[in-house]
């Protein structure tokens, strides 16, 4: 066993501890275990948030993109920006209400500000739908990292297998406590190892930061610039502004501003959060680092570069921290997925499938429904092949298509159920179709200029669904 | 929502129009001006969300209070 292979197997073995240790002694009501009695402060709701926004995409797929892409990579840095902008006013209001109400999900916050049972089953169906491929991105990228990590001596399934039944188990006992606690290793550790590498890589290989981007240039001309077609300025601000729009809608999300002890919280996370967003500086610096001393990665390879460049410059126990550190992005945000698609299946499909009403048994069916979820993410991870691809481009277009249905609800004016259902089902049938057909508006009006047809294809999702919802609703006052 | 808010506006269009006016061959800092604007509006985002949540928290803190946030155990 190389000592790479020992730290990354060690520190699993730790967080599993952590995760279950911090469960004992907490009452188990599935407000608890899902939402943490609603009683985090400002330091444990920061651990949390960080801990499920910043995934294994930001850790190997930003270092990635600045590899691949170079400049439109740059655009991660502002769409969390902003979406902590708009979460100082949003974070708040979902709270409040969901306090007074005791709502646990997403589903069930939609479902009780419209009345209707079945726009939470909608939204329930739109957010698992969502969710399994984003756990599945998480599994994949948990493998990867083992075993390129381990130089192939245990395979990305094994790693994979281990993996998810660790995590189970852990989320099955600690709920949300567990996430949280383990967040604050993940967080620590993934901190120095980013800011570590970020600024020792380019010294070491270029002799600094100046010399590292000239070299970048010379090896790809234009690479640090936008360019003028495809991810160009205009795909570069809308995409930003959709990324930032859906970051909230994802259930997981939405549901961690239910575990802030009060308003406040969430309002001094806002302040500091976007500060977090800088430690994607450092992993593209990683990235262009990779450019020039591990070339050649092409397609879904470009993930891979991190890992590549660390190997090649270090010794087995950085390897070794780095791929901890990597495990743990992957297990905190598959943490919270997995507690969040459970309680949403058995706290508003199951319970308004069959009426249940005893609470207990409601925990623990959500509990149960834990491996159950995850038994349907390692079978994509497995069997998906590329469709998960497509599964994944999907999820993040069709959370977006929740946010005018949550924005609209907060405020006085009240809107049908029926026309905020009929927008979330043009939205998603709009994204649905252009990701199976790889549709994009350069297709659709090939003469039109690139500043127009660049624009990300998910405006037109979210302007469908809008129309749709006012559309119904005018259809609806003239009836009413 | 009350006037101060729309200082939100700022960093909020520094954000968004970054790839239209900051997206020039030149570097800032060693690094390529595009990210060094974009770190840039990060950090104005930060103080202005701190200036915001100054201004409003005296009125805040005291509509909070009668929300009833009860002393839980932080775990």
């Amino acid at each position: 066993m190389t000592i790479a292979l020992a730290i990354i197997a060690l520190s699993f073995v730790a967080a599993l501890a952590l995760g279950f240790s911090a469960g004992r002694g907490k009452e188990q009501t599935l407000e608890s275990w899902s939402v943490g009695g609603r009683g985090f402060g400002t330091l444990f709701m920061f651990l949390l948030m960080a801990g499920e926004i910043y995934t294994t995409f930001t850790f190997l797929g930003g270092s990635g993109w600045a590899y691949g892409k170079g400049a439109p990579a740059f655009y991660i840095i502002c769409y969390g920006s902003l979406a902590y902008i708009t979460s100082y006013w949003l974070l708040p209001a979902i709270w409040r209400y969901a306090k007074e109400q005791k709502i646990l999900t997403q589903a069930e916050f939609l479902a009780r500000k419209y009345d209707s049972m079945a726009l939470g089953v909608l939204v329930a169906v739109v957010g698992v739908v969502a969710m399994i491929p984003y756990l599945v991105l998480q599994l994949k990228g948990l493998g990867l990292i083992v075993s390129e990590a381990s130089n192939g001596a245990v395979s990305s399934g094994a790693a994979i297998w281990a993996g998810t039944i660790g995590l189970v188990a852990y989320v099955m006992v600690s709920g949300i406590h567990g996430s949280a606690l383990t967040a604050l290793v993940k967080d620590v550790m993934i901190l120095v190892v980013v800011v570590a590498l970020g600024l020792w890589l380019p010294w070491h290989l270029y002799g600094g930061m100046g010399p590292m981007f000239d070299a970048v240039e010379q090896a790809k001309p234009g690479f640090l610039a936008l360019p003028e077609r495809g991810l160009s300025a205009s795909w570069f601000s809308s995409t930003v502004l959709l990324t930032a729009l859906g970051l909230y809608m994802w259930p997981q999300n939405f549901a961690s501003a239910f575990s802030a002890r009060n308003a406040d919280t969430l309002r001094r996370n806002a302040t500091f959060m976007p500060l977090y967003q800088l430690v994607l500086l450092f992993v593209f610096f990683i990235g262009f680092a990779a450019i020039v001393a591990v070339p050649g990665l092409e397609g879904g390879d470009v993930d891979l570069a991190l890992l590549r460049v660390v190997k090649q410059t270090l010794p087995g126990w950085v390897v070794g921290t780095v791929g901890a550190a990597g495990v743990l992005t992957a297990l905190v945000p598959g943490s919270m997925i997995l507690m969040a698609a459970a309680t949403v299946l058995a706290d508003t499909v199951y319970r308004s499938a069959t009426g249940e009403r005893d609470a207990q048994k409601i925990a623990r069916i959500a509990k149960g429904l834990v491996p159950v979820v995850a038994g349907v993410a390692l079978w994509f991870t497995f069997r998906g092949g590329s469709t998960i691809v497509a599964l994944l481009l999907m999820g993040y277009s069709f959370v977006t298509q929740l946010f005018p249905a949550a924005l609209l609800s907060l405020g006085r004016r009240r809107y049908s159920a029926l026309s905020v259902g009929a927008g979330i089902c043009v939205g998603v049938g709009i994204v649905s179709w252009t990701t199976l057909t790889g549709a994009t508006f350069a297709q659709l009006a090939p003469t039109w200029p690139p500043i127009i047809t660049d624009v990300n294809i998910g405006i037109l999702a979210l302007g469908g669904n809008v129309c749709a919802l006012a559309l119904a609703e005018a259809v609806h006052r003239m009836r009413a | 929502m009350r006037a101060h808010h729309a200082l939100a506006l700022i960093p909020a269009a520094a954000l968004l129009v970054a790839p239209w006016i900051a997206d020039r061959p030149t570097r800032a800092f060693g690094v390529p001006f595009l990210l060094a604007w974009t770190v840039g509006a990060v950090l104005l985002t930060s103080a202005t969300m701190w200036f915001i949540h100054r201004l409003d928290h005296a009125r805040l803190a005291e509509s909070d209070a009668n929300e009833g946030s009860t002393p839980a155990a932080e775990s």
